[in-house]
């Protein structure tokens, strides 16, 4: 791992069928309770159907799914939130991490934070997230919720590399505008991108 | 002894409880299966193909211009990363990269495969892609198109489409004349039906007509078939949700009618709409031995056995190993033996009544179940055998029955030493044969465990003898996979086509009229005087009981329930995981416009004519209106009232053999739903 750069991840929601591989991998890597998701996969669609006269139908229906987690951003607001220090942003390789020791767990973090990276451990009374899987990464490997992915849908590295070898786009619908905390995310977006539509899974994320 | 594909192993699988049983005193063993049977016998009345899995690899999309799948949905049945899942990802990557390609899912649900890699999506009413089958039928016949394109196809290689083929193909051959000529009327022919002449005279198979049926617009319809029409290699795919429904034997007929009358079958890119072969590389296991009992029963019959095995025959539930048609089983089930399997009760159609049967002590005495989780089956057990699970064994497991175009064989490690009083399946087996005063050491051939797994793995090895693999069972634990991705491709037909190889049909081609089913029909009871229990020659849209035009159930039960296969599970296996549970959730999908006054989250009852059940309702335009859905595999548990709150799908399906095989009905129900 070299020092002073800054990690992210690169998501293809073209690819991305919502099987949540990404997010079970990562409950078990890091031993999670059922209700804390460090990865989650939304479940976005819409669409309209209309009923003909004589009982058949016709409808534009779309869905598709966005995996994420924490984008490790370069304006962290949870950062900025955290009253304590407990949530810092490494020099070395960008990451965001909770200090569990340091952590009074008030939540400040994950009020601020719009993709809701940070989770709250109830059992340990402190906020948890994504660290990006440092000690795999010490090791040369990726994050498990990229080697775990049966299509191949999730990347990781340098987000320079990255960006040169996706692209620089960094929004979707239904995830917040990246002009807040600058994420270290890329997004290819799915065909099926539209507005008009909702989150379908609200209980599953 | 029942069913079970939970540890499908090599060594200590569910055939080391067969064995015991067989070596001490024998054992009333089944045949088939619950997941594709009414294909698997559609595609050896259609092309001789015993395996029902013989459509082209997938990967075949690569060359085709025209992708067709009716309730086909890899990316929630196959998703792994090796599997049918990826291959078809890739394939249609490469193909959209390389030239163009048109997809389309038929299917009530925009599935987990759609997702923008469609080019459309038909929602269908469950159980009548037979109707839409017919209606593009309609239009490649009446158009002229077949008699333009594909006549000599139909000519040279299939018999069934018109009063010719089948009067010339009994002609030529007087042996088929002799077995099964005096079942056969050439008048039931293929065309004839279509168009709704002769002898089907007034009623045309038109788009208007399946428009009406299917729920898709006419003019969709028709588009539809100009395309399949103009395409140059069409690649079909009957999924099996099609054959799981009270007239899938009949559905999956009628779709694979449509790639022979396109006449391009054997050519690169197309397929003839049997499930996508895989690539295996062969894996030797514990033989069951000789059992001594002959009489095979059909496994979706054994609680119905409990109540009348006895009286049950050939003629009338398809028995293997009978002397003829006639004799009876003999016996009811007394006893019943089950190994890593929920399916005696939680997979099996209608719970309510495999319920009333097995808790009746003077029906069935004895019900042993062995297994590694407690399961809705185990429960209803009176003696629970635990066994190790994969983390307690060495032993062999490979790529199951099809996962894509990547064959591999896992050798296995344990990690640790069985917990507490658990025990493989094959010292179990060792153990009740003793108990039962069996033949111990025929079942154990005087081998120990690590010799069993030396000798199943070196006849493996010589199994796979174009394979280069390690020189014995702990240098293959070192390894711990072998795999080889499919060397060549495989096109469905391909033989039938380029070298006239005659299929194993009794033609010999490919049957769009069966004479085998012609046969059939006079050699079997039927359930009932309705159609839709009878068997026919033709492959035809009939309607079910509780299907969508059923008019004995569609007032009282508003609601057709499609079922699908859960990304949260393997059918029932890993139900009991919290972290899948909440990743995948269990919930019924409602469609905006039959949700009225109901909230998305809440509870509903929903009831069939045989059970109910109350389960979290999701609210998704994912699913067509007046259909909802809900995943198969969820663990039946009852409240105090027997309304299941566990979620299982069998609270609510109808126990009902198909005509030909015996086959689940499980994709068939009408529902009433409730806040």
């Amino acid at each position: 791992m070299s020092n002073n750069v800054q990690y992210g991840f690169f998501v293809d929601t073209a690819k991305c069928s919502g099987c949540k591989t990404c997010q079970v991998a990562c409950k078990d890597r890091s031993e999670l309770p059922t209700d804390v998701n460090w990865r989650r996969v939304y479940e976005y669609g819409g669409g309209q159907w209309q009923r003909g006269s004589d009982n058949t139908f016709e409808q534009d229906i779309f869905s598709y799914y966005v995996s994420v987690a924490c984008n490790h951003c370069s304006n962290p607001v949870c950062v900025k939130a955290c009253p304590t220090g407990a949530c810092h942003k490494r020099k070395a390789d960008g990451l965001v991490h909770i200090s569990a020791s340091v952590c009074i767990g008030c939540q400040s973090c994950a009020r601020a934070c719009p993709y809701d990276a940070p989770q709250f451990d109830q059992a340990k009374g402190v906020m948890t997230k994504c660290d990006g899987c440092f000690d795999r990464l010490e090791k040369g490997r990726l994050p498990i919720c990229v080697d775990s992915c049966p299509l191949r849908a999730i990347d990781f590295g340098p987000i320079e590399e990255l960006r040169q070898k996706y692209g620089n786009n960094m929004d979707i619908v239904p995830l917040p505008s990246s002009s807040v905390t600058h994420p270290n995310l890329i997004i290819k977006v799915n065909v099926n991108e539209r507005s008009d539509g909702r989150i379908l899974n609200q209980h599953e994320v | 002894m029942h069913a079970g594909t939970g540890a499908d192993y090599s060594f200590a699988s569910g055939d080391c409880i067969r064995r015991a049983l067989a070596m001490s005193g024998g054992f009333l063993a089944h045949w088939g299966n619950y997941s594709v049977a009414q294909s698997q016998v559609a595609a050896e009345a259609t092309f001789g193909h015993t395996y029902g899995g013989e459509g082209s690899h997938i990967s075949q999309l690569r060359h085709s211009d025209f992708f067709i799948a009716f309730g086909h949905n890899p990316f929630e049945l196959r998703m792994s990363g090796s599997g049918e899942q990826y291959d078809m990802l890739k394939a249609l990557e490469h193909r959209r990269q390389n030239g163009d390609i048109n997809v389309v899912f038929v299917d009530p649900r925009y599935t987990d495969s759609c997702l923008g890699k469609e080019d459309s999506w038909l929602p269908i009413r469950p159980g009548t892609d037979a109707a839409l089958a017919e209606a593009l039928a309609y239009q490649m016949i009446s158009s002229g198109w077949v008699d333009a394109n594909s006549k000599a196809f139909l000519d040279r290689f299939c018999v069934g489409y018109d009063q010719a083929s089948i009067e010339n193909t009994l002609a030529e051959n007087p042996q088929l004349q002799d077995k099964y000529g005096q079942y056969v009327d050439p008048k039931d022919n293929y065309k004839d039906y279509i168009l709704g002449i002769e002898k089907f005279a007034g009623s045309p198979k038109t788009p208007a007509w399946a428009s009406a049926i299917t729920g898709i617009a006419e003019q969709t319809i028709i588009e539809l078939a100009d395309k399949l029409m103009s395409a140059k290699a069409p690649y079909f795919y009957a999924g099996a949700s099609c054959n799981r429904q009270a007239n899938g034997e009949q559905t999956t007929r009628a779709l694979y009618m449509l790639p022979a009358l396109t006449g391009k079958l054997g050519q690169m890119g197309t397929s003839n709409g049997e499930l996508a072969r895989g690539h295996k590389l062969n894996r030797v296991t514990m033989s069951v031995g000789n059992n001594p009992v002959s009489e095979q029963l059909f496994m979706h019959n054994l609680i119905e056995a409990v109540e009348r095995g006895e009286t049950m025959t050939t003629r009338s539930h398809s028995l293997k190993g009978t002397e003829d048609l006639d004799t009876p089983l003999g016996t009811n089930v007394k006893a019943i033996f089950f190994a890593a399997s929920n399916s005696l009760v939680n997979q099996q159609s209608d719970i309510n009544y495999t319920k009333r049967i097995l808790e009746d002590d003077s029906m069935c005495e004895l019900i042993v179940g062995v297994d590694c989780f407690m399961t809705s089956s185990t429960n209803m057990a009176d003696y629970v055998l635990p066994a190790t699970t994969w983390l307690e064994s060495n032993d062999l497991s490979g790529q199951s029955y099809n996962s894509g175009e990547f064959g591999y064989i896992n050798f296995l490690e344990a990690a640790c030493e069985p917990m507490f009083e658990s025990r493989s399946m094959y010292t179990i087996g060792k153990e009740l044969c003793e108990a039962f005063g069996g033949d111990v050491q025929t079942y154990t051939e005087g081998r120990s465990e690590e010799q069993w797994l030396e000798h199943l793995y070196q006849q493996t090895v010589a199994a796979n003898s174009a394979q280069q693999m390690p020189a014995n069972y702990k240098e293959a634990q070192k390894v711990g996979i072998h795999k080889e991705f499919a060397p060549k491709p495989y096109i469905a037909l391909q033989s039938l086509v380029e070298q006239n190889e005659p299929l194993a049909t009794p033609s010999g081609k490919i049957e769009l009229y069966s004479f085998s089913w012609a046969k059939l029909a006079a050699e079997r009871t039927p359930l009932s005087d309705q159609q839709i229990d009878q068997i026919e020659p033709l492959g035809k849209y009939v309607i079910p009981w509780q299907g969508y035009e059923d008019e004995n159930t569609k007032e009282e039960y508003p609601l057709q329930m499609a079922c699908y296969h859960s990304k949260g599970r393997t059918h029932s296996t890993y139900h009991n995981i919290p972290w899948l549970r909440q990743a995948v959730e269990d919930a019924v999908w409602v469609n905006p416009l039959n949700a009225q006054g109901l909230q998305d989250g809440q509870m509903v009852t929903l009831t069939s004519p045989t059970g109910s059940m109350k389960v979290k309702m999701k609210i998704t335009p994912r699913v067509m209106p007046d259909v909802i859905a809900l995943a198969e595999g969820a663990w039946y548990r009852a409240d105090a009232s027997g309304i299941d709150i566990g979620g299982c799908l069998n609270s609510l399906t109808k126990y009902h053999p198909t005509p030909v095989t015996q086959g689940n009905p499980q994709h068939t129900i009408r529902i009433r739903m409730s806040a």
